[in-house]
């Protein structure tokens, strides 16, 4: 039993305040919740809406079909009381009567009088609005406002009485026994992961949806001590990146694919210039400017291939909150151990979405690999080791040359054909040891039921929607994580399927192509979405049975 | 008194002979030896970065630490080692190519963060590496291989967009006056702040306008100018627009004010400063 509840309103009006608000007092009450946010590119205006889904089972996605709709304005029934819910309920602020001072705080009036219809008692919010706006000078509005609203006549909604019934979460969803749960976005994730892998300076250049990890880092600048800086544009972040960490400082960048196709000279330079970095690449549909703050899997190739030259990298896809912190934990970790390039592929979906979140990953510790002997002369920056990673030391204690140039042990430039081809192979050994490395971590991961012969391929924010939508049927799912190094292996997987049916929320199937080209496997069945859009659960069922069949 | 650096690592320089990228590396080296040896600067503590081109390949010959960054990189890669420890000594060396063309949007931002980094141009007025192209500060009339009827587009004069956007040491220097030159890197890097230095260099094979312009060369200081006036390094500025060949060419020191840095102001980055770490030596 999973609950849908669309909260709608102008830009501004502050649905998605309500909806995480909501949210988090059915995650704290022990519901599994996820809140999906979808809205346009503009500032004033508009039609914003969130989905809150809310289960007592693991949910990590919402539904098309939606059990109630929460009005802000008069256009968000127009725009969702069509099609699968032209039948939805709807609770309209312009069917209640509110007191003109709570203009401002209409979101607040609304979830008040909500709670009151879900059977929840109102303290759950006043608690959460206390806990959150602590001290500041509206707080007694919003109090005052979710009270009168949780107080407001109902008779005057246009609800029949089974509508209400249906929508009693507390009598629908058994009684919840979780402890802890909390709700955290992507993002949320991304930037702890971040924290607790030791970061030091993230720089950025403002680009949707990997803003919100930039906000977020520069929040906790004095906290975490640590320093975020917005320069010029992505190609002084990305280059200021490497010389950043070409001192010792543990060093991220985030963009979304324009911003990253700015960024590619200096992912060749980190090629060959071998200092470690992390790139954060949130996805949206491209090409070009595309539909800026909706959701997409697009840019996988440019993740796995963009800049010349040929060079070692790791690309991680998490799909959830869990999986954000893990990965991002693992991207320092490749970068600082192998002196990588490490990308962390996301998308709006799960940098924009809440997730309810368990429990802390297990996390490696991310040492910092410098060498602080002091050496005579210049350090041996590029030494031609076995397993191809050399130890790498710091200005202050040595004398050290990173250079985007081919060049000998020491950094020196050169063009001698033997040194060229020695350091070629020296970077060829790391990628080798790198994809032995890569084999302790889970790099896949098999869901659902474990024996069926339906397989369902993916990789990152399709998860939530696929393991929702096949948890009552007889099929599994193949979960990619790390898409390079390629866990080859899966191929077994693919091979003894009676049935393989890729997902991808993308026009051309990238991962099917990346498989082929992998495992020599070809997946013939694809539904693939790119409206830019996320799969919802209900409707993914659907085309998951249709393929079954 | 600490001893004599080896400022020169064992990598032959393929820099055409005589060419005048010998005498900005030696002004640089010797600025480094005297104030290593006076005990200002530690050879491991300084840095640079470079961009792509002739001037670049002062990278492979100057025996410091650093970053040989992409073409027009010079100073972001720059700003980023500033960033990741404020306490090492920064250097950033660019062509007029690297710097004002490719990497202009760096240079303007630059101009306005003033992160303690010297900034030296080796301007030869052309794209040297790639065998003679016309850069922003090339003369409008001046005829190349890929601008056979002239350039047709005026030079910018980097050191008045400097001033403007409110770099905080403004200089001009000439590479074939070694004594000056010289003096006027020690200040940049005595001077706390965003410093650029402009240093006219002919290139004997592309671009030689040394006949001329050694007509035209004066000095500032030698006119008594005022280098903390703004207005007057801007008239000053405005003397020579990069292509005459009649008018004087100041050199010296334009403007010189002491403002607080970036590093100074993002707070923690001051808790290293005080700390004289980097954030390698923080633990975490
Ligand atoms: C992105 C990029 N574009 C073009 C080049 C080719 N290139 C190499 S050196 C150079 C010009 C260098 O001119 P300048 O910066 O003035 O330095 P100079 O050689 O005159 O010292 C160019 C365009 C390059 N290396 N990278």
């Amino acid at each position: 039993m999973k609950i849908n509840i669309l909260i709608g309103g102008k830009a501004g009006q502050g649905a998605n305040a309500a909806a995480i608000l909501l949210g988090e007092i059915l995650t704290e009450y022990g519901y599994y919740v996820f809140n999906y946010r979808d809205y346009p590119s503009l500032i004033r205006g508009g039609n914003n809406f969130n989905i809150v889904a809310v289960s007592n089972r693991k949910i990590k996605s919402h539904d098309k079909k939606v059990q109630l709709i929460v009005a802000l304005d008069e256009n968000t029934i127009k725009e969702h009381k069509t099609g699968v819910n032209k039948n939805t309920p709807v609770i309209s602020i312009k069917d209640v009567y509110m007191d003109d001072k709570f203009k401002k705080v209409s979101n607040v009036f609304i979830l008040g009088l909500l709670l009151k219809f879900l059977d929840l008692p109102l303290d759950l919010l006043i608690k959460k609005l206390e806990e959150i706006f602590k001290g500041k000078k509206f707080l007694p509005l919003d109090k005052e406002a979710a009270e009168s609203g949780y107080n407001a006549d109902m008779k005057k909604l246009k609800l029949t009485k089974s509508e209400i019934n249906r929508l009693d979460i507390r009598a629908k969803l058994r009684k919840p026994a979780h402890k802890n749960l909390r709700l955290l976005s992507g993002s949320d994730a991304i930037a702890k992961g971040a924290i607790k892998s030791g970061i030091d300076i993230y720089l950025a250049y403002p680009m949707t949806p990997a803003t919100p990890v930039l906000h977020l880092l520069a929040g906790r600048q004095e906290k975490d001590n640590i320093t975020v800086f917005l320069a010029e544009n992505e190609i002084a972040v990305a280059n200021a990146a490497l010389g950043s960490s070409h001192t010792g400082a543990r060093t991220m960048v985030g963009t979304s694919g324009g911003g990253y196709d700015l960024m590619t000279e200096a992912m060749s330079m980190q090629g060959i210039s071998e200092i470690p970095l992390v790139v954060y690449l949130a996805q949206r549909p491209g090409p070009g400017s595309g539909v800026p703050t909706y959701t997409g899997q697009g840019d996988l190739n440019i993740a796995l291939n963009a800049s010349h030259g040929e060079f070692p990298r790791v690309v991680i896809a998490p799909g959830d909150v869990e999986e954000s912190i893990k990965c991002t934990n693992e991207a320092f970790y490749f970068a600082e151990k192998y002196r990588a390039l490490s990308i962390l592929l996301g998308d709006k979906h799960v940098s924009e979405s809440q997730f309810t979140y368990e429990k802390e990953p297990k996390l490696i510790k991310v040492k910092r690999n410098i060498d602080l002997k002091k050496v005579n002369g210049l350090y041996k920056n590029y030494d031609f080791t076995k397993n191809g990673n050399s130890k790498r030391s710091v200005p202050s204690v040595n004398i050290v040359k990173s250079t985007s140039y081919e060049h000998d042990e020491k950094g020196i430039t050169i063009e001698d054909a033997n040194m060229a081809k020695k350091m070629y192979d020296k970077r060829l050994r790391k990628e080798e040891t790198m994809k032995k490395e890569v084999k302790k971590f889970q790099t896949y991961k098999i869901h659902g039921r474990k024996t069926s012969k339906n397989l369902i391929v993916g990789w990152g924010s399709t998860k939530g929607a696929i393991i929702d939508a096949i948890h009552d049927m007889d099929a599994k799912f193949l979960q990619l994580i790390y898409i390079k190094p390629f866990p080859k292996e899966v191929r077994k997987y693919l091979e003894n399927a009676k049935k393989v049916i890729l997902v991808e929320n993308n026009a051309t199937g990238l991962l099917s192509q990346e498989i082929r080209k992998e495992t020599g496997f070809e997946i013939k069945d694809k539904i693939l979405r790119y409206d830019g859009r996320p799969f919802e659960e209900d409707i993914l069922r659907e085309e998951i049975k249709k393929k079954l069949i | 008194m600490a001893k004599k650096p080896e400022l020169s690592t064992n990598a032959a320089p393929t820099w055409c002979p005589g060419c005048y990228n010998f005498f900005i590396l030696k002004a640089v080296q010797n600025v480094l030896e005297k104030m290593i040896k006076q005990g200002k600067l530690k050879q491991e503590n300084i840095v640079m970065a470079t961009g792509i081109g002739c001037h670049a390949k002062i990278f492979d010959y100057l025996n410091v630490g650093g970053v040989y960054s992409l073409h027009g990189r010079t100073i972001a890669a720059a700003l980023g080692m500033k960033l990741g420890n404020p306490n090492l000594t920064v250097f950033g060396f660019g062509g007029d190519g690297d710097t004002y063309d490719e990497g202009v949007s760096h240079f303007v931002h630059n101009c306005r963060y003033n992160a303690d980094i010297n900034m030296i141009v080796h301007n030869n007025q052309i794209f040297a590496l790639t065998t003679g192209q016309g850069t922003a500060t090339s003369e409008e009339y001046a005829v190349t291989k890929a601008q056979p009827e002239g350039l047709k587009i005026k030079p910018m004069n980097p050191i008045a967009v400097a001033l403007e956007l409110g770099a905080t040491f403004v200089a001009r220097a000439f590479a074939g006056d070694m004594e000056h030159m010289t003096k006027i890197i020690e200040e940049a890097v005595k001077h706390k702040g965003f410093s650029l230095i402009d240093i006219l260099q002919p290139c004997l094979i592309f671009h030689n306008k040394l006949e001329s312009m050694n007509k035209q060369f004066y000095k500032l200081e030698d006119k008594k100018h005022d280098f903390k006036n703004l207005d007057l390094a801007l008239k000053k500025a405005r003397e020579w627009d990069y292509e005459d060949e009649k008018s004087g060419i100041p050199l010296g020191i334009f403007y010189k004010v002491r403002e607080p840095t970036l590093n100074e102001k993002l707070s923690n980055q001051k808790k290293l400063m005080e700390k004289g770490k980097g954030w390698f030596q923080v633990k975490r």
